[in-house]
């Protein structure tokens, strides 16, 4: 049987309910805000295990190894090549545990009369894989050739493309001589490594290996991918190197059209851009405790202070110190352990449906999710914890509450001083009596005005630091996009455009001027970066901070120069001057750098060179973009001449893609709204907490204030005269925490852009519009009058007669 | 101490005028085979068990009884603040058990002062603007005439220096005289008074008392409720309830404890 006292702990949440639901509903989200830390780090290890499995590549190289066997001029002799033999000897080497060869196609799917560019990834053997496991998830394999055309599709590349095959479906797909095949969706099939592709680029297409040698009418293969002993940066280098000695010593005149790819143990496509979101975490997470703390320890000094008179009579008839402070004690762990729990479930299933949908939306793959128990221990005990350590002032208090000052209090009467506050607003005469009434109230209970007030200007804080760093973000990819000019670009899918296709493209009609690019890749800095091929005057706009701009010398001089990203040149510590090695294609080149760029573009990682000598490094003869500007930029112009493009070029027999500049803006300007909205989202617990905060508040005022309640219907106030005065106290509280939200959201602000902007390697302008705060205090003031409602409605609805008796 | 809190005042007319000061030929107060059961839980409590009582204008009368007879039960019902499980009460020509609480309160505002045992003054609100606030809830005059209307009846109970005095600066007998203005803002048909004197020391009970004979004598109703038999002793006619039923009702007849 329960002790008296611990019944009392009970019947001290059971008899206020809306009290102890409003502060659970707290304390849970609290700490379902503390799992937004093991959203990362939860991410990182399903990540993790589903490399594990799939055996995910440490080093992936891109050899031109196939063999045309249809035209024999092109046939590759052997120096070109390596033999299956020779593949053998590379899985016998040092470090080398596994290697995988596999030919891969840029073509095309066609789906009803849907057609999308996609990657054709060709599998040697589906039964037995090596690197970058590509696993069925639903259907089967697809067969050889030889038994019907069967594809295995990427379940991803429904984010990118679209193609949202389902198995048994009959799809279309493009050979090298032009015509579409008809294709069996056999099933649905992922590895993380291609997977990301079809999320970030486009579909994906898993086939056997025959038919993509069939399709290109070729044998071998174009892309190499190991699994290494020891992935070690340093031992992946080596080995790299090694591999590379082997292949140039049995294949010397070998190409390569990608430059090699060392992936860093641990990482996986998407993992900066999770991890650079981690400020936005800490900062809800801290925000949601932080209200907590408030919420706990304004509800628990409420607690204590309605009940001095029972504290009294406890004292009275022989209760000690500390039994009364287990008492309350209980109290705290009773609300703490239930808001802790449901806050922990509530965690469990927030971070894993949130992880999930990051991973498959940024990385396109279903991970394993398993939830870490130290995370359940840490939430519980914090949960636990501050629950406890905001009731210390109170409980403090209730120990110190003496006999007589207990027992000698009833009525409405108060025997607080009027403050500094409540005095100002004496002169506000012109005030109704109600509205003074509650104004008064809310400045002679200073303390729980200002934690309500503090939670509420919490709750403002965030949505303030979180619209301004999705207004600075949207400014950056803004200018970033209008930087990157040009009306269209065209690309060559697959190949290089030769001199008489950049003459028809600059004869179109409409085409104001046209300008080669090489888009292209090198190794710096430890990862694979965007190096571009420039001319001396781009339609691009740079924004140089430091040294110059390419001359026309440097382009036709082949000048081993470039232009490098401020992030770039931030995190690799180099500046101008500097001399840098770039991994290009053909090998090891060292370049000066001779200017820094502001832009954002990819980053700013990006790495800038003149075009001939781009085309050099890069083995190019030919440029395989070119930048377009249209005589208007009309949308209906630059469509007119992106539609003649493409047709022109598909009359002709070969395949560009177009991107028309103004619709990326657009694309991108709705991504990120939706960025945007998610991170909005995010800090709307605590805005919920706030408002919580708020209800509370209000909530304990009208139960404390009943009799005056019924004082005020006995003289002849109406239901709006009761409302008004706590609506009043409520708006100026919801006021107050506005005012203080300012100067808390701006300090956030900055604190999260420059949090971002350190993990970007960069710095950003914040953009702090006037009219933000002043569309904050509307939102407070409606959502706060709509918050108040229901304590409004049990002060309205409350007879005068049972107000009176209410103790 | 002569009173004439009634003249000279201004009094705008309202929504709630229309419920204001109705005058019939019958008894000011009315309450018919009224019933009052109080529920908690389970639990039932017949406060009131079928009374019948009329209070006279200008008539000045006494409720007494022991603890838990429903004394004060009675004045809630004749104020509206509670309502009667059966019965019908008139007070002023209004049947209050036919009222909806919004009604109830406009009615309450212009037709009945109230005074409270534990005074209930609002803690945040000085003397006067504690003394204005039934007016401003009747939307009675301009703020100016409220004001002077209130400092008029402060004045009149003998606080014309206390105007800015929180409920916490005031003694007990003052804060209860803060009440009686308070009461009289309107100018009500009717003044009730819960234990008026029960918190106050014996000179400033005796002060109390005259203050309600006062205005009686100044033709106010005035219906009081209280333990004490020499004040009990003071009015026209004293109504003796035990156990939820009227014992006693005209000369002094007091109750046995």
């Amino acid at each position: 049987m329960a002790s008296a006292l611990m019944r009392k702990s009970y019947r001290e949440l059971t008899r206020h309910r809306i009290r102890s639901v409003l502060t659970i509903i707290t304390i849970a989200a609290a700490v379902t805000g503390l799992w937004l830390f093991a959203i990362p780090l939860g991410l990182d290890n399903a990540m993790a295990r589903r490399a594990a499995a799939d055996q995910l590549h440490d080093i992936r190289m891109s050899p031109n190894n196939l063999l045309y066997v249809g035209d024999p001029a092109e046939r590759p002799s052997a120096d070109q090549m390596i033999s299956a033999e020779e593949l053998d000897d590379l899985r016998a080497l040092p470090n080398v545990a596994a290697v995988e060869a596999r030919p891969i196609m840029w073509t095309q799917l066609r789906r009803g009369g849907d057609v999308h560019d996609i990657w054709l990834v060709g599998v040697e053997d589906f039964a037995e894989q090596h690197v970058n496991i590509v696993s069925v998830e639903e259907g089967e394999a697809p067969t050889a050739p030889l038994g019907g055309l069967e594809a295995l599709l990427d379940p991803a590349s429904a984010l990118t493309g679209g193609a949202t095959a389902i198995p048994g479906e009959q799809i279309g797909i493009k050979a090298g001589d032009g015509e579409f095949y008809p294709f069996v969706v056999s099933g649905l099939g992922a590895t993380i490594r291609w997977s990301a592709v079809a999320a970030d680029v486009g579909p994906i297409v898993y086939v056997p290996a025959e038919t993509v040698r069939l399709f290109t009418a070729s044998e071998g293969f174009n892309t190499l991918e190991l699994k290494l002993v020891d992935n070690a940066p340093d031992a992946a280098k080596a080995t790299l190197a090694e591999v590379r000695s082997y292949l140039e010593r049995v294949a010397p005149e070998m190409t390569y059209h990608d430059v090699p790819d060392v992936r860093a143990p641990g990482s996986w496509h998407g993992k900066d851009q999770v991890f650079r979101m981690l400020p936005l975490l800490y900062v809800i997470s801290f925000m949601a405790v932080a209200s907590a703390l408030i919420l706990v320890s304004t509800t628990m000094n409420t607690i204590v202070s309605q009940q001095t008179a029972q504290i009294g009579v406890m004292k009275a008839v022989g209760g000690s110190r500390r039994a009364i402070v287990a008492c309350y004690l209980r109290s705290v762990l009773l609300l703490g352990g239930i808001g802790t729990v449901i806050g922990t479930v509530a965690g469990v299933i927030m971070s894993s449906a949130f992880g999930r949908f990051v991973q498959e939306d940024l990385g396109g793959i279903r991970a394993m999710w398993s939830t870490n128990p130290w995370f359940v221990i840490v939430g519980i005990a914090a949960g636990l914890g501050s629950s406890v350590l905001a009731s210390l002032p109170a409980l403090r208090r209730a120990t110190r509450v003496t006999v007589r000052e207990a027992l000698g209090s009833h009525g409405v009467a108060d025997g607080r001083e009027a403050g500094l506050l409540e005095r100002a607003t004496r002169r506000a005469t012109f005030l109704s009596s109600p509205t003074q009434l509650g104004l008064r109230n809310t400045a002679r209970r200073r303390s729980r005005s200002l934690a309500t007030s503090a939670q509420v200007a919490l709750g403002v804080g965030t949505v303030l630091a979180f619209s301004v760093f999705s207004l600075t973000a949207l400014a950056a990819t803004q200018i970033t996009l209008q930087n990157e000019s040009g009306d269209l670009r065209v690309y060559h899918t697959p190949g290089l455009f030769d001199d008489d296709e950049a003459r028809l493209l600059a004869s179109r009609i409409d085409v104001d001027a046209v300008q080669p690019v090489l888009y292209s890749k090198a190794e710096f800095g430890g990862d694979e970066r965007p190096a571009w091929g420039l001319p001396a005057d781009p339609i691009y706009d740079y924004d140089l901070s430091a040294g110059r701009w390419f001359t026309d010398e440097d382009v036709t001089g082949v000048a081993r120069v470039a232009v490098i990203g401020r992030p770039l040149a931030a995190m690799t510590h180099t500046e101008v001057g500097d001399h840098i090695d770039l991994g290009t294609k053909s090998g090891v080149e060292t370049v000066e750098v001779i200017g820094i760029d502001e832009n954002l573009v990819h980053d700013g990682k990006f790495i800038w060179l003149p075009l001939e000598t781009a085309k050099i490094l890069e083995n190019q003869p030919f440029p395989n973009v070119y930048w377009v500007e249209t005589t208007s930029p009309e949308p209906e112009v630059v469509d007119r001449v992106a539609e003649d493009i493409r047709s022109v070029f598909a009359a002709a027999g070969n395949s560009v893609t177009v991107d028309v500049h103004y619709r990326d803006m657009a694309a991108a300007a709705a991504e990120d709204r939706v960025v945007v909205g998610v991170i909005q989202m995010l800090g709307l617990p605590i805005v919920a907490i706030g408002m919580i905060g708020l209800v509370s508040t209000m909530t304990t005022n009208v139960l404390e204030r009943t009799r005056e309640i019924g004082i005020l219907r006995a003289l002849g106030a109406r239901a709006r005269h009761v409302r008004r005065a706590f609506r009043a106290e409520g708006v100026a509280l919801a006021a107050a925490g506005w005012l203080i939200g300012i100067p808390v959201g701006y300090v956030l602000a900055r604190v999260i852009v420059w949090f971002f902007g350190r993990a970007m390697h960069t710095s950003f302008s914040l953009v702090f519009p006037p009219w933000l705060p002043l569309v904050a205090l509307a939102g407070v003031i409606v959502v706060a009058r709509l918050t108040l409602r229901p304590p409004l409605r049990r002060a309205v609805r409350m007879r005068p007669g049972d107000a009176l008796r209410y103790e | 101490m002569a009173l004439r809190l009634m003249s000279g005042a201004t009094r705008k007319r309202t929504d709630a005028s229309d419920m204001a000061h109705s005058v019939g030929d019958g008894p000011l107060v009315r309450l018919e085979g009224v019933e009052k059961v109080y529920r908690t839980g389970r639990l039932e409590y017949p406060a009131l068990r079928g009374i019948d009582v009329t209070v006279d204008r200008g008539e000045l009368v006494a409720i007494v009884g022991p603890s838990g007879s429903g004394k004060s039960t009675i004045l809630n019902i004749l104020t509206g603040i509670d309502r009667p499980t059966a019965g019908t009460v008139t007070v002023a020509g209004s049947r209050l058990d036919e009222m909806n609480e919004e009604e109830l309160a406009m009615w309450r505002g212009v037709n009945v002062g109230i005074v409270f045992q534990f005074f209930q003054l609002l803690p945040t609100l000085t003397a006067l603007e504690n003394a204005m606030l039934p007016m401003e809830f009747a939307g009675t005059g301009t703020a100016r005439e409220r004001t002077a209307r209130a400092t008029t009846n402060l004045e009149l109970v003998g606080l014309g220096d206390r105007l800015d005095h929180h409920p916490m600066e005031l003694s007990g007998g003052e804060q209860q005289r803060v009440a009686i203005a308070r009461a009289l803002a309107c100018t009500p048909d009717l003044l009730v008074a819960d234990e008026p004197t029960g918190n106050l020391d014996t000179e400033a009970a005796g002060h109390m008392i005259e203050l309600l004979t006062a205005l009686n004598r100044d033709g106010m109703t005035v219906v009081y409720v209280t333990h004490d038999r020499s004040i009990a002793e003071r009015a026209h006619r004293v109504v003796s309830i035990r156990d939820g039923l009227v014992a006693n009702s005209g000369g002094i007849s007091w109750p046995q404890h």
